[in-house]
């Protein structure tokens, strides 16, 4: 690894443990801990989307999945240290459900049975009162404990979070760099050409979603144990959309890309708040402007700063 | 003489405390900051916008009347609001936001959900919480700094069957609602109420919040034999119901939440469509024959161009109870959450309110009756015990 390469690293890790030190304001932290979530969840939906090239409109529903684990597990009393591994097998029978159907078919059969699925997800939360709490939601939702030990307060939290988002952007760059990485893009690209190289696609795009549902789930599980409140319109379409977005802007594939769209976009709109309700309106002609100016990302930007500044 | 200076000691420490009682019983609002800092969230933008814009329309007028006035003991209100949006995520977002200005007190809006993420925040922030969120669980939280300014739906629950049954005589209703948190929510509370006037629905129904067509629902409610419909939902939602009935000929005594006689609702729909229909709910100010509440309801809708509802005028007595409050007890928090909680025979627009122990104050509430395109005020009915 050059210079080039680990000293934007280095310098956004520094940045990240420092921010606590700059503001103690817990509006500021808890936005920041929801940002570093979604990240996480972008990351996920990265493997089936930027690298293998299907469109999921789930993921939002696999975040829902993993928080309401969480919550009804922990509220019936199981300890904490459980909830990471029950939303984990939840996530996956669901999208192994889900994917061996759906993802033998090519073109975008995933994008229409995510969507299904998701609203299949809503409407389950929502009718299940008893258990999920309904449209009410779970409330005092017991906070992160590993045997007596967890974070408390909002800072101890981002810590937490910080050190889950950098363990979930090596795992995934560890992946992109192995073979399997290799199958994804391959299977992005062409897939008869990769069915051709000797690529088990369907075996790749299930892989992909499942770890892309993995990632999801245990943000999920995060974010009901530090948000401690849990409700269906956290996890709607409206915040599949808003993932899918957030892929879109920081950069389709591209590690950085997923962190700098989720946390830009969820900072962006609360940066915005003082446009009252015109903060709508500059909100999506920002998203339009990155669309159309850089249609690589965000990302995309830091690779074009060197070949605008060879041209002048 | 060690158990005479004993003494005197005591004797001092207790004119001590008395004065230091004294001078807490003297707080007013002439202690008060310069600006006294009022916070409100609630839905401006998103599909909740035309609920959450009558909490900030009603605190908004009241406060702008009460600074045109002098303030409270010459102190202006500075009222912040912040957008929640939709989602309880950003309605967290915001409160977070509030809370860090460091407000008197907060308000927030009528949605439930919003109230129940926003709340373990504010008990944190120890700073008195009003809200006009329906869900009859939100005061059932625990929360000592938490108040209610509005009817619920459990009252709804309650006296919307005993009026149907008891007063309208009709003993085969069905019921229609809105699939989220408020309507699924009455649906429950109405079926139990019912049950205990041994009625059972013919039909019980629910349409998706983004629902335009409830056609099959309505149908199968008619084909069940059903001799009246009771209905809740948000006004946008209502009017398709209406309008629907009107179309499939479905002629039922409806009855439900005060949706059915809102402004925005009955814009939408021909005199046919709305005559007959009930509701029972917040008072609405231009059903009101006072002609102080006619002009002040005429007041806010040319400021805003939306016609006032109930949880306009329920915002607005909001602050004029809190301003109340702050000239009698000053700018402490604990001293307004205790006075908010011991609120009896406080006089409103329309109502009066009275604390209960879980700190809902409306126990009022009002029926109405579309003549043609005009709700009509047909009486006041009392949630039992008061």
């Amino acid at each position: 690894m050059t210079v080039k390469h680990w000293f934007p690293l280095a310098l956004g890790a520094v940045v990240a443990l420092l921010i606590p030190a700059v503001t103690h304001d817990n509006y500021v932290i808890q936005l920041l801990n929801i940002a570093i979530l979604n990240a996480i969840v972008v990351l996920g939906l990265n493997f089936a989307t930027g690298w293998v090239g299907q469109i999921n409109f789930g993921q939002a529903a696999f975040y829902g999945l993993g928080a309401y684990t969480t919550g009804i597990a922990t509220k019936a009393g199981l300890p904490w240290i459980t909830t990471p591994f029950l939303s984990v097998v939840i996530v996956m029978g669901a999208s192994l459900v889900l994917g061996l159907p759906t993802l033998r078919l090519r073109t975008y059969y995933l994008a229409m049975t995510t969507i299904g699925f998701g609203e299949i997800v809503r409407l389950i939360i929502v009718h299940w009162e008893p258990v999920t709490g309904g449209t009410s939601g779970l409330r005092a939702i017991p906070g992160i404990n590993v045997f007596g030990i967890g974070p408390q307060g909002q800072i101890q939290h981002y810590y937490l979070l910080i050190v889950v988002l950098g363990l979930a952007a090596s795992i995934a760059a560890r992946i992109r760099q192995s073979s399997l990485g290799r199958a994804m893009i391959a299977t992005k690209d062409s897939e008869i050409a990769a069915e051709q190289s000797g690529v088990d696609t369907t075996r790749t795009k299930l892989i992909a979603f499942t770890i892309g549902a993995v990632y999801a789930g245990l943000a999920g599980c995060l974010y009901a144990s530090s948000i401690r409140f849990i409700s269906p319109d956290s996890f709607s379409g409206t915040q599949a959309i808003l993932l899918m977005t957030m892929l879109i802007v920081g950069g389709m594939g591209s590690i950085p890309g997923c962190i700098i769209g989720a946390v830009g976009l969820t900072i962006l709109p609360e940066a915005l708040r003082f446009l009252g309700q015109w903060y709508l309106v500059l909100y999506g002609l920002g998203v339009i402007a990155v669309i159309v100016l850089a249609p690589g990302g965000l990302a995309s930007l830091a690779s074009r700063l060197p070949r605008w500044a060879g041209a002048r | 003489m060690l158990q005479g200076f004993s003494r005197t000691m005591k004797t001092g420490a207790a004119l001590l405390c008395l004065i230091g009682f004294t001078n807490t019983a003297k707080a007013d609002a002439a202690a008060c900051p310069a600006t006294i800092p009022f916070g409100l969230t609630t839905p401006l933008t998103g599909n909740l916008a035309l609920l959450g814009t009558q909490a900030r329309n009603g605190a908004e007028f009241a406060v702008d009347e009460i600074n045109a006035a002098g303030g409270i003991a010459g102190k202006k209100i500075a009222l912040t609001t912040e957008d929640t949006g939709a989602s309880s995520t950003d309605a967290l977002n915001a409160m977070n936001r509030i809370i860090e200005s460091k407000p008197l007190v907060i308000m927030s809006s009528m949605i439930s959900p919003h109230v129940f993420a926003q709340t373990e925040s504010v008990n944190k922030s120890e700073t008195p919480f009003i809200v006009g969120a329906t869900n009859a669980k939100v005061t059932a939280q625990g929360s000592k700094w938490l108040f209610r300014t509005h009817a619920h739906d459990g009252q709804l629950a309650d006296l919307i069957p005993e009026y149907l049954v008891k007063s309208l005589k009709k003993t085969k209703p069905g019921i229609l609602v809105v699939a989220d948190d408020y309507g699924l929510g009455a649906s429950k509370g109405i079926q139990a109420a019912l049950a205990k006037l041994n009625v059972t629905p013919v039909a019980t129904a629910s349409y998706a919040p983004s629902d335009k067509d409830m056609s099959a629902q309505l149908l199968e409610i008619k084909d069940k034999g059903a001799d009246s419909l009771i209905l809740f939902g948000r006004p946008s939602d209502i009017t398709l119901v209406l309008k629907q009935m009107g179309d499939l000929g479905i002629k039922l005594t409806t009855i439900g939440n005060t949706s059915i006689v809102a402004q925005t609702t009955l814009n939408n729909l021909s005199a046919a469509e709305a005559d007959g229909n009930y509701a029972i709910g917040g008072m609405i100010p231009q059903t009101s024959t006072d002609p102080k509440i006619l002009d002040w309801a005429k007041r806010v809708q040319d400021k805003y161009k939306v016609p006032a509802d109930n949880f306009t005028v329920s915002y607005y007595d909001s602050v004029f109870m809190l301003k109340s409050i702050i000239e009698k007890v000053g700018c402490d928090k604990p001293a307004i959450r205790d006075a908010l909680a011991a609120t009896k025979d406080f006089k409103g627009m329309l109502i009066s309110y009275q604390a209960d122990a879980n700190g809902d104050l409306t126990h009022t509430l009002g029926i109405y009756r579309n003549k043609g395109k005009t709700p009509e005020f047909t009486g006041p009915i009392k949630e039992s015990g008061f």
